[in-house]
This record gives structure tokens, sequence and C-alpha cells, in this order.
């Protein structure tokens, strides 16, 4: 009478499927970490960093890592620790206000052009493809060159090669949440496209827009730090991570760590960001 | 109801006085309407001209009565509904007919003074309580937000009306309920915080889209018990749109049979139970379980014809048993066969088939 004894095979515990899953999960506490650290090194650099960041020793020139220079002096003696923490600055405010003027800039254009359709949308998808035929890269150092240099500008330039990313995205949003059931009802009830927009359709299209800027906010950074590479970012004496790079270029023999702590700060930043932006992603996607 | 309006009088836009809107009206029970559809025809354009998916729609409704549409899917119901509140699809358009509402003709209003009767003097409930509220908000904040949408009340008045229309629908403790969002909410009870929401600004007329076609049997007749009790209480006009030839028996007053977008019959509650002329509707009425026999159902074999495949005379004749050569060709008019019984079929008046 035992022929109905269940067959399941014992579950075994496989090490890399448990690895994977771990590390995963943790994608988006480790981007949240390095994203913090970076904003709490921006906003409290004057008390953290330990020396003037502008300040000129020239006794203590190009000098490798030390117990007083952690990560070494630069070729003007300041100290490249003090300088990569207040270099957090102008990465983090590029990567964050340029990806806000981009969002609102391309959330609502993208909103518009995907609820009402038509002529608009037709126009509207023409300007942004046209843009995004450009590299994001270039379009962002055609525009800085234009506006010459500066780290507003930089910001300006950047964000407004990453804006029709984001009036794509909400455009796509748009048609997608204007289908829903509770859109009909709204407008059964007597509500204006405008706000139907607004309180209904925008608000159910945050999701993947956040995990967009997120991601977004990681390519920006390293396009600040290119442009300021390039000496339109960030202008010298105040730090840049881009900036310190570009400095380091003729020493790369000589003083490489000069270096090797920039970028290293870059990358850790990137990757952090999209880091978290890919646990945003995992967190909000619905399906 | 004398003075009727559409809308809220302190708007003062629509403000209408009292108009027979047709000693011909076209309710069997010849009462003034609270609305009258005349003609309404909804096409969509194509290459080879417009198909006509519903054609010479003609119907009224009295104050405070219930009109069940009732057709098989693909038979232009919902489509009527959404045509009636101006809510088509772009692609397709009202090509004919007029639509009177307390004597306001809607075609011709501008998309502003519509979004007015939306809701205020005409409100809609959809089929799927499940996915017509936003998930994003509280059930109150989108009461409050219907609400305001018409009217002018503080934050704190529209939360208490908001508390009020729960209550009316039967919610039990508003007060709490206000605050949760639908996904903590029932089916059932989503349906009551739609029809709260269609109720909110006290429309003379409110459309059903298969209210309850969601909802399990049990939730189903609650819903029609809550809202027969609030057509009487509001005095709303209601169009109930199904399917379900039971949930027609509880609550119709007059019953419209649409068949591929003509109709088919339209007549009382009352006649049309006892009394069915059009074979569509005898069809219908053999193809209800009664209970009692253990025959299988009978079925109407075939399929609602697509549009642009309509035949050319009666609609209905690729399916019926009765179809002659006539019936092919010609289409037959909707006439009057008494009491405002009316029936498109060359055959009416028939004997009566039911005791």
């Amino acid at each position: 009478m035992n022929t109905l004894t269940p067959t399941v095979p014992p579950a075994r515990f496989n090490v890399w499927f448990a690895l994977r899953r771990m590390v995963s999960g943790a994608n988006i506490y480790v981007g949240g970490l390095i994203v913090g650290l970076v904003i709490v090194m921006a906003v409290f650099a004057p008390w953290i960093a330990p020396y003037d960041p502008a300040a000129s020793d020239w006794l203590a020139i190009r000098q490798e890592p030390s117990w007083a220079h952690w990560m070494g002096t630069d070729d003007l003696g300041r100290d490249t620790l003090s300088r990569i923490i207040f270099g957090a600055r102008a990465s983090l405010s590029a990567g964050v206000i340029s990806v806000l003027f981009a969002m609102v800039v391309g959330v609502p254009l993208g909103l518009i052009s995907g609820y009402f359709g038509g002529w608009i949308d037709a126009a509207m998808a023409r300007v942004t493809e046209a843009m995004l035929t450009c590299p994001f890269l270039v379009l962002a150092i055609a525009l800085a060159a234009f506006l010459g240099p500066g780290l507003q500008n930089a910001m300006i330039a950047i964000g407004i090669s990453a804006s029709p990313l984001f009036i794509r995205l909400a455009r796509g949003q748009a048609m997608v949440v204007k289908q829903e059931d509770y859109v009909d009802a709204t407008r059964a009830l007597g509500a204006s496209s405008w706000r139907i927009i607004v309180r209904h359709i925008l608000p159910n299209s945050m999701p993947p827009l956040i995990v967009q800027g997120t991601l977004t906010i990681a390519t920006s950074i390293l396009a600040e730090s290119s442009l300021a590479f390039l000496g339109l970012g960030q202008l010298p004496p105040a730090p840049s991570w881009g900036s310190m790079l570009d400095a380091a270029r003729q020493f790369l023999s000589e003083s490489s760590e000069m270096a090797v702590f920039p970028g290293l700060a870059i990358i850790l930043t990137v990757a952090g960001f999209n880091l978290l932006g890919d646990g945003l992603r995992r967190r909000l996607d619905r399906r | 109801m004398a003075g009727t309006f559409v809308g809220r009088p302190q708007e003062g836009v629509l403000m209408v006085e009292t108009q027979a809107s047709g000693a011909s009206s076209s309710s069997p029970l010849n009462e003034k309407a609270a609305l009258a559809v005349r003609g309404l025809t909804i096409s969509i354009p194509t290459a080879r001209g417009p198909l006509h998916l519903v054609e010479k729609l003609d119907f009224s409704i009295a104050p405070g009565k219930t009109l069940c549409i009732v057709g098989e899917s693909g038979s232009g119901k919902s489509i009527t509904a959404l045509a009636l509140m101006r809510l088509l699809h772009n692609a397709l358009d009202i090509t004919a007919g007029t639509v009177d509402l307390n004597g306001t003709e809607l075609l011709g209003l501008s998309n502003k003074e519509m979004r007015k009767v939306r809701g205020a003097g005409m409100s809609m409930i959809f089929q799927e309580p499940m996915t017509s509220l936003n998930p994003a908000y509280t059930v109150g904040n989108q009461i409050v937000e219907a609400i305001t949408t018409h009217r002018s009340l503080s934050a704190e008045a529209a939360r208490t009306e908001a508390v009020r229309l729960l209550r009316e629908v039967n919610i039990p403790a508003p007060e709490q309920r206000l605050d949760a969002y639908p996904h903590q909410l029932s089916g059932g009870m989503r349906q009551r915080v739609m029809i709260a929401l269609a109720l909110a600004n006290n429309p003379s007329v409110l459309i059903a889209d298969e209210p309850t076609t969601a909802l399990d049997v049990t939730v189903q007749a609650q819903i029609l018990e809550l809202m027969r009790n609030l057509r009487s209480r509001y005095g709303a006009s209601v169009i109930f749109i199904t399917h379900d030839l039971g949930v027609v028996r509880e609550i119709a007053d007059d019953v419209l049979v649409l068949y591929a977008g003509r109709v088919m019959e339209y007549a009382r509650a009352q006649d049309i139970f006892e009394n069915p002329q059009h074979p569509y509707t005898l069809g219908l009425f053999a193809a209800l379980p009664n209970g009692r026999s253990r025959e299988p159902l009978t079925v109407i074999p075939g399929l609602v014809p697509m549009v642009g495949q309509f035949p050319k005379g009666c609609r209905f004749s690729t399916r019926c048993a009765l179809a002659t050569e006539k019936c092919r060709m010609e289409q037959p008019l909707l006439e009057d066969f008494g009491k405002g019984h009316r029936v498109a079929c060359w055959y009416a008046p028939i004997e009566s088939t039911r005791p």
C-alpha cells in the first residue's frame, strides 16, 4: 500500500548556487555602503581631510605613501588623500545634479510624448533618436567644449546628453501605464489629462526611472572625470579626480601612485552606483 | 425629478431647465428620460470605408430606473458604454446619433465640458475591481481626488465625505479603510470602493460594465443588493451591462438585447422574461440552466460574426434556426408590438412561448 511514497529527491546543498544568491542579494548593500561612504566623504570633507587640498608643501613633492601622507603627494606637494576626499564633492555633485537635470528635463517630455502620442510623440522620438545616435561621452564633450570649461557647464553638458535616456524610458512607461484600468477609471471620473499624468502615470512610472537614474549617476561621474581630464570639468586648483589623473599623466613612470589612487576612487564610486542601481532593479522590477 | 441637472448646481455650467426629452421617447415606459440615446452609430474607419460596430442604437432611461444591456461578447455592449462617456479608443468614432443627458447633448460638448459631465453627470463602474484602483495611493486618497475633481471642499470636509461614501457602500470600519491601499482589500471590497467613487458626485446616470463578472457568486449577490439600494437612495438611473440573465432578472426595469451591434429586442424586463419575441432572446433563455432538468444546456450554434462580415439581412440570420431567404437578404426593422415591446424580427410577433 506504500506505492505513493513521495519520490522528491533530497535537496542537495549547492555551494555555487547559495553563493550566487548571497552575492546577488548583497549588491544593494555593498553598493549602498560605497555610495554612502562617498556621500559622507563629500559632505564632511573639511573635517575628514587631514590637509588643505589646495595647500602646497614644497618640501614634499611627489612623495610615496607614508604615515604623514597616506596616499602620497602630487607634483605640487599637495596631499593626495585630502584631494581625493574633496574631489568626491565634484564627482558626486556632477553625477547627482546632472542626472537630476536630465530627469527634470527628460521625464516630463517623455511622459507627455508617451501619453498623448500622435505628432508630439513622433517629433519627440525623432529628436531623441538623433541625440542617441551620438555616443554619450562624445556628445557631452562637444557640449562642454561649446559651453566652456567649469564644473557647472560640465554638469549641464552631461545632463543634456543624458536626457534622451529618460525621455525614452518615461515615454515607454507612460505608454504602458496609460493602458491600466485605473487610468480609464480616473478619466471616467472626470480627471483631466494633466492630472492623470502627474498623479497617476508619473508615480507608477517611477521604479524603472529610479533604477536608470542611479545607473546614469555612475556614467555621469565617469563623464565628469573624463571632462576634467580633458580640462573641461572642475577648474584647478579645486580638486577633481579627473584632473588629478590628468596631472599624474606626466609622472606615470616615476610616481604611479599619483594616478592609482584617483583612478581607484573613480572605479569604486562608479562600481558602487552600478551595484546600487542593479540591486534596486532587482527589488523594484515587478516582473 | 423635475429640474434635473447635469453636474452640481453650484457649478452652474451645465444647468439645464426641465425639458421633456421626448414625448416620442424611445423608452418602453414612455416617461421623461434621464438619458436618451438616438441613432448612436460607432464606427471604425478602414480603407474601404467605415465599419459600424454599433449601428442606430436607440434607447432611453427614466430617472431611477435600470436598463440592462444584454448580449454575447463582441455584441458592442462595452463599446456603447464607453461611447456614452466619450471615452472610446482613438481609433473608434461616433459617426451618428445623439446622447442626451438631462437635456444636454453630450456629443456636442467640448472636451473640457465633457470632463465636468464625467463623474458628476454620468459615471462608470468597470469590470475589473482588481486593477481599477491605482496601487500607488490609498483608497481614501483616491476617493478624495474624485470628490475634489468636481467640488471645492476642504481636505477635511472631503475626507469626512469619503468616510460617508465608504459607509454608504457598506464597508466596515470606514475610517480605518480610508488609509488602506488597494492591495489590502478583497475584490468585493474594491468593487465597493469603485461604486463609492462612482457615486462620489451624485451622478444622474451610473453605467456599470459587468461589475460583478470578476467576483464570486456570494459577493456578486451582495454587490447587486448594494446597487439596488443605492439606486433607490440616490435616484440615479443605471445602465447595467451584463451577459448574465440571472442578474438581469434581479435588477432590470428595461432590457435591451444587443447582437452584433444591433438591437434585437427592447422591452420592459417583465415582458421580455414572460414573452420573449426574438429568436436570439429565446436562444439566450434556452441557454440558461433551470436547476431542474438534467439535460445538457441548449446552445446557440456558432459565434457572433466578425465586424465587416455581418450578413446583409438580419445580423442573427447566420445562426438563427428559423432564418429564411428574406431574413438573409433584408434587415428587419425594430418595430413596436405593443406596450413598447420592440423586436427586430420578420417572425414577430410570435405566440407566447412561455406560460
